[in-house]
């Protein structure tokens, strides 16, 4: 007899609903989380689509802590000391929601605790426990081995459950973008003020241009209750080949972000209260990763279901959709009292049915950000434009036509081209 | 035998956020756990079961307030010690118990005590406020011999030969039970409950309990406040022998070597 039905490793929003999903069904879970509390070391931009979540607990914003809704959407480029912001005001008829991981995460894991799983946080798990080449359950810190009819590996971007299952290859520091953000304490009266929000309304500002210094990325900023979060998402491999050591040009971009005068007047004289950095799991790689074998289910970031969109990154909504998915294959399987791999590929059958479209879809929406110029060319031009047509100094002035022409030439740029990029930019967002 | 282990909820000062520019902590916002010296008594406890038998039993009074957070975390600072084998555990939390200070806390300790146990456990002192106080003033509560900083205990009988750790020298007391003792760190080393461990320490008996009293504290915390460190800043300079035979000057007249 196993110790149990299912043992979950990993207590973020994928781990916490797989977790939730499956105690509520009546199966005995156990939730192993290497944090000292789930949501403690956890970290990401700040925004939560709700399309997913809302399925397993509808109008969850009125109990979750859920910091403010997006109502605004900001595009900016930056250029030098000066920049363009596009403002968006609106109320989708879908939901998003800033938040902190912290409080969110132990919200979530609440949930699943309520429902009856144990969550355990603190304890490692040192990867999968294997005989005759199926997973059995995991192997915790201090060589301790549990058994489990099924392990769901929700251990996020870096996976070694799933690398020591053999689900995915071993990774290099290509295959991730890396993110670093500082939440800055500010009263919620001067956010409002400062960003123009109402009560309880938020906004998602996103940044590209010279900060990140030719370098796919770009900067951005989420309205908290009492704070904003601010940072700066860069490519690994591109960041290594063009400034060599990554933690230092990373936070020089986000120094260079936050000092802009643009971005400055947002979160003066704010209080820095968390610093953090962490990996994202980049798109090509991710295709490989394998999602079940004999006994064990991906979920999440795990399974590489996340998508880098350049400045912002999305994977909150998707690690609870495949979470959802995989519930109700492992429930299946459970409920079969076969949980072969064959039994559990249902998991990526439902999927394959849903939200793998949305993803793939995301994913070549992705690939046409890819071009460089979005992130150098195109800020600066569209900066420099800008400043031609308001330009005003008692000198005749060249003409739009002309102006733009000297510009595309100095950058190598066409005009048909640029205007692709643009196009092309503005449909993937 | 029957032993109790005081545990206390205590902040978490690792991760304790200050303000340097005000000094103010933010006590709300640390989360608890139960204190590093605490492990050590429970430990002694475990120890001392499994060799004469008996129950040992987890007593924690919980003075950080009675929100669901630090409900929950005085329920999982109790899981762990469960979990290194104690057997059962007491929980006293509500209403009035955040005022409470050592004299309150010994006393309403004392009657939860009664003549339940023949021996008491703690800490020497608490992680957060480390005042000491407690075990020697719930001792005088009880009308128990009270021995302070164990390194090492043996029990025969109802006599326990305590070793106590002073700064020059070690003193062995032989003390007739009841009685309470407080261990230093050096005492043993806790054990870090498995996993298992942990899960199978959720479903030991947790009987939580009301706080009340009708004693006055005799002590109130009017502020927490960090304590402000004023640097001299001098700047020795010069070339490098003349700049270190400053420096040497400096620190003897500042009566540091
Ligand atoms: C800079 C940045 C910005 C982002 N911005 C957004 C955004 O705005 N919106 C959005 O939707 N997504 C965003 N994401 C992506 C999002 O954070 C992830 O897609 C999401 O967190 C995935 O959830 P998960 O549960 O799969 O994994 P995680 O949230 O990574 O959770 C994994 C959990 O497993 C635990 N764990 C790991 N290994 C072990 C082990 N061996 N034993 C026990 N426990 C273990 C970890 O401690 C963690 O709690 C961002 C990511 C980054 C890095």
């Amino acid at each position: 007899m196993a110790d149990f039905d299912v043992i979950v490793v990993g207590a973020g929003p994928a781990g916490s609903v797989v977790s939730y999903l499956l105690a509520k069904k009546g199966h005995s879970v156990l939730t192993v989380e290497r944090g000292k509390r789930p949501g403690a070391k956890n970290m990401f931009g700040g925004r939560l689509y709700s399309w997913s979540l809302e399925k397993v607990f509808p109008e969850f914003w009125k109990e979750a802590p859920v910091e403010r809704e997006v109502t605004r959407e900001v595009l900016g480029f930056l250029h030098g000391d000066r920049g363009i912001e596009i403002r968006l005001s609106t109320r989708p008829e879908s939901r998003s929601f800033t938040l902190l991981r912290a409080k969110f995460d132990q919200w979530l894991a609440e949930r699943a605790e309520d429902a009856g799983a144990e969550v355990v946080p603190g304890f490692k798990v040192e990867g999968p426990l294997i005989r005759d080449g199926r997973v059995v359950g995991v192997v915790a810190e201090g060589e301790e081995e549990m058994e489990s009819e099924v392990v769901v590996a929700a251990d996020g971007a870096l996976s070694f459950m799933a690398e020591r299952a053999g689900l995915r290859p071993k990774l290099s520091k290509d295959d991730f973008a890396v993110g670093a953000k500082e939440v800055i304490e500010l009263p919620k009266e001067v956010i409002e003020d400062r960003f123009g929000l109402a009560d309880g309304e938020g906004a998602a500002q996103l940044y590209v241009g010279d900060l990140t210094e030719g370098v796919v990325g770009g900067g951005f900023l989420y309205t908290n209750r009492e704070s904003v979060s601010l940072g700066v998402v860069m490519r690994i491999g591109s960041l290594a080949s063009k400034a060599g050591e990554i933690s230092t040009s990373m936070w020089e971009a986000t120094e260079r972000f936050k000092s802009h005068p643009m971005i400055r007047r947002y979160v003066e004289g704010g209080k820095l209260v968390e610093y953090s950095a962490h990996m994202i799991p980049e798109t090509q790689f991710m295709r490989g990763v394998r999602l079940y074998t004999d006994g064990m289910v991906v979920v999440g970031d795990a399974a590489g279901f996340c998508v880098n969109y350049g400045v912002t990154v999305r994977g909150m909504d998707f690690a609870i959709e495949s979470a959802i998915a995989a519930a109700e294959a492992v429930h299946g399987a459970l409920e079969r009292g076969d949980t072969s791999a064959n039994s559990l590929g249902e998991y990526e059958r439902i999927l394959s049915s849903g939200m793998l479209r949305e993803l793939e879809a995301a994913r070549r929406a992705v690939g046409l950000m890819e071009d460089e110029r979005l992130y150098t060319s195109i800020p600066r031009m569209a900066v420099r434009t800008l400043e031609h047509l308001f330009l005003v100094n008692g000198r005749p002035k060249e003409s739009l036509y002309s102006f733009l022409r000297r510009e595309m030439s100095e950058e190598g740029i066409s005009l048909i081209s640029a205007l692709m990029l643009g196009w092309r930019a503005l449909r993937s967002l | 035998m029957d032993i109790a282990v005081l545990i206390k909820q205590s902040l978490d000062v690792q991760e304790l956020r200050v303000d340097q520019d005000t000094g103010k902590i933010y006590v709300e916002d640390a989360p608890t756990k139960a204190g590093d010296i605490d492990l050590n008594a429970a430990e002694e406890a475990v120890r001392l079961k499994e060799r004469l038998g008996g129950k040992a039993v987890a007593l924690m009074l919980s003075t950080w307030g009675s929100s669901g957070r630090r409900q929950k975390e005085a329920r999982e600072a109790l899981t762990r010690v469960l979990a290194m084998g104690l057997d059962e555990a007491v929980l006293i939390m509500g209403e009035g118990a955040e005022r409470a200070d050592t004299y309150v806390v010994a006393k309403a300790l004392a009657r939860e005590i009664g003549n339940r146990f023949q021996l008491v456990l703690a800490g020497e002192g608490s992680e957060d406020n480390f005042s000491g106080l407690l075990p020697a003033r719930l001792a005088a509560e009880l009308g128990w011999p009270y021995v302070a900083y164990a390194t090492s205990l043996e029990v025969e009988g109802d006599v326990a030969t305590v070793t106590r750790s002073l700064e020059d020298f070690e003193e062995v007391v032989k003390v007739k039970l009841p009685a309470v003792i407080s261990v230093t760190q050096e005492i043993n080393k806790p054990r870090v409950p498995k996993l298992m461990e942990i899960v199978k320490a959720r479903k030991k008996p947790m009987d939580a309990k009301n706080f009340s009293s009708s004693e006055e504290p005799k002590v109130r915390i009017r502020e927490l406040r960090v304590p402000k460190v004023e640097r001299k800043r001098v700047i020795i300079e010069g070339d490098k022998d003349e700049a270190a035979e400053k420096l040497i000057q400096a620190l003897k007249e500042e009566g540091v070597i």
